[in-house]
């Protein structure tokens, strides 16, 4: 390869110095848009104010209040485990259009795991004072009460996130140590 | 000198070409990816799953808790699991058992509570509990390859695989199954 | 071209000649374009091997869509728990079903429900929509899998207006057929593709009455 051949093909080098890198911009653009830009794809924590109340979706959710359960308090439960509950009081703004979501979830803020409620297995579904999800049809405020089983080993803090169905991918996040 | 030149260049081409189908991964690699081997009786543990595989029992009729009762070839299997980090996601929806070239799902047939089939599994929390394979006659013999996991199309996510010895398994004509609970202590 | 050898060679060619080859090449196309289309018209080059569906009677096995099929019997009757289909006898609604036996003769468990399988099994007389399908004397009702190589006594049952189907009606079971074959878009995976019924069932239908709280026939 001498001068020669670079003085023959520069328009050529030159072209492939720009495109290659233009290339790669493109496409890795393009890529990251789709992932990090769509906010449905993001999942937002909101974390409470300085009162522990947390506005989404048209409601005041909070303050929460977590405490460990044992046998000692009437629970079946296998060794190893203990139950933390976690009480959340709910306000709407507009009744005719209460927030609604899922079955909040607790997590283990120091390993991530993450623990469903267990009302069902606790023999608490049956229970009308104790709302495990968001009521779809409120008459005013309610307290959404969630069992969760687990580990012994399992330390606090913990968060109870729940994640409203229409809140664009914000969801709340409460900080509980039982 | 040039000629030369394009032809060592061609051949390293197509030998760089030859060396990626070589070495790019089969189709079905996806699903290989992440699969622990465990040994029966020794708790394995995936991304979202750890279990110990049991007794293995070999019945002609299987009775539940509740009463249920169904006759045929069934290789009833002791399962201890629980997710590792995440209940949401934890539903222990794989689960089949490969006995020379045929794969068999848990069956679905009973109650729920009898079958560990499809329970949502509990990070730190485990349970034991039974799956059941209906198979044919002929398969009741030689090993099989039992394989578990909390996602049905585990591309890149942890299955557990475990050989089952038929041959060392108790064999009887009926045998109860007990439901669905927390693992003893 | 090549050092000047080209040029000279294109000069020799008369003109009269490069007007016959370009004539010869579109009458080539136009020959091929006809054939392609007479070859679309008509189906395509594989050969049909395809009659109509074969027509079995009752306790006559036959394969159809990689499956070993026995249909046993057809029933009309006001209640049948267990089959997932629900009845108001007040409303004049009873519970058309069919018995049948049936083994998966592919390799991997099979939902029954799945493309080309026993949900796609077609009663004629205006019975209209998929039958639930159940395991018969099971007693709950649940996501059906067909296992390989085990033979599984299915209900496939449907709702009908009481004055629909009755004792002694002959009824016409299309079934299902499909072949199996690897996806292309996830490898490693494998779909079931529909073909045209190649089984009909012919059998004389039952009404069994106000049936039995014990889910069997």
């Amino acid at each position: 390869m001498t001068g020669g051949w670079w003085r023959r093909n520069t328009a050529a080098v030159v072209a492939l110095a720009v495109l290659v890198p233009a290339t790669a911009l493109a496409v890795g653009w393009r890529e990251w848009h789709e992932v990090y830009d769509d906010p449905s794809q993001y999942h937002r924590d909101v974390l409470p104010d300085e009162d522990g109340t947390i506005e989404i979706d048209g409601a005041v959710l909070g303050p929460a209040k977590a405490d460990t359960f044992t046998e000692a308090d009437g629970f079946e439960l296998p060794d190893g485990a203990k139950v933390v509950a976690v009480k959340i009081p709910v306000d709407n703004a507009d009744l005719d259009d209460p927030i609604r979501c899922w079955w909040p979830t607790l997590v283990e803020q120091s390993t991530g795991r993450e623990w469903a409620q267990m009302s069902n297995e606790l023999g608490l579904s049956s229970d009308p004072d104790v709302q495990t999800e968001c009521d779809p049809s409120p008459t005013g405020p309610y307290d959404i009460i969630v069992p969760f089983i687990v580990p012994d080993d399992a330390e606090g803090p913990f968060w109870l996130d729940i994640d409203p169905d229409e809140s664009d991918g914000a969801f709340a996040r409460f900080p509980v140590t039982p | 000198m040039k000629s030369t030149l394009a032809w060592a260049l061609a051949l390293v081409m197509v030998a760089a070409a030859w060396s990626v189908t070589v070495l790019t991964p089969a189709d079905d690699a996806g699903s290989d990816a992440f699969v622990t081997d465990v040994a029966a009786g020794e708790r394995g543990s995936g991304r979202n799953i750890a279990a110990t595989v049991g007794a293995v029992t070999i019945a002609k009729s299987v009775t539940a808790e509740s009463g249920w009762n169904a006759t045929g070839n069934w290789v009833v299997i002791e399962v201890t699991a629980e997710a590792s980090s995440d209940q949401v996601h934890g539903l222990l929806s794989l689960a089949t058992l490969k006995i020379g070239d045929r794969t068999y799902s848990a069956s679905e047939r009973g109650p729920d509570e009898m079958t560990l089939y499809r329970t949502q599994l509990v990070p730190g929390v485990p349970q034991t509990g039974s799956l059941l394979f209906e198979v044919p006659e002929n398969a009741l013999r030689g090993s099989g390859i039992l394989r578990l996991a909390t996602s049905t199309t585990p591309w890149g996510d942890s299955i557990l695989q475990v050989n089952i010895d038929l041959d060392a398994a108790d064999r009887v004509g009926s045998t109860q199954i007990a439901d669905v609970d927390w693992a003893a202590g | 071209m090549l050092w000047g050898v080209g040029e000279a060679q294109q000069q020799v060619a008369p003109a009269r000649g490069r007007y016959r080859a370009t004539l010869a090449a579109l009458l080539v196309i136009v020959l091929l374009g006809a054939a392609v289309a007479i070859l679309a018209a008509t189906g395509g080059l594989e050969t049909s091997t395809r009659r109509g569906p074969v027509e079995h009677g009752p306790q006559e096995e036959f394969t159809s869509s990689d499956m070993r099929i026995t249909v046993e019997r057809a029933v009309v009757v006001d209640q049948l728990p267990g089959s997932g289909v629900f009845t108001d006898a007040d409303a004049g609604e009873r519970v058309f079903a069919v018995l049948i036996e049936v083994e998966n003769l592919d390799v991997d468990p099979r939902l029954a429900r799945s493309d080309g399988g026993l949900s796609r099994v077609i009663a004629d007389f205006g019975i209209e929509g998929e039958p639930e399908i159940s395991v018969y004397g099971d007693g709950d009702f649940s996501v059906v899998t067909l296992q390989p190589g085990v033979p599984a006594r299915l209900l496939l049952s449907w709702m009908v207006d009481d004055d629909q189907i009755g004792e002694g009606d002959d009824v016409h079971l299309s079934m299902p057929d499909a072949e199996k074959r690897e996806s292309t878009l996830t490898p490693g995976t494998f779909v079931w593709d529909e073909l045209p019924p190649s089984a009909v069932v012919v059998t004389t239908v039952e009404d069994l009455g106000e049936g039995r709280e014990d889910g069997r026939l």
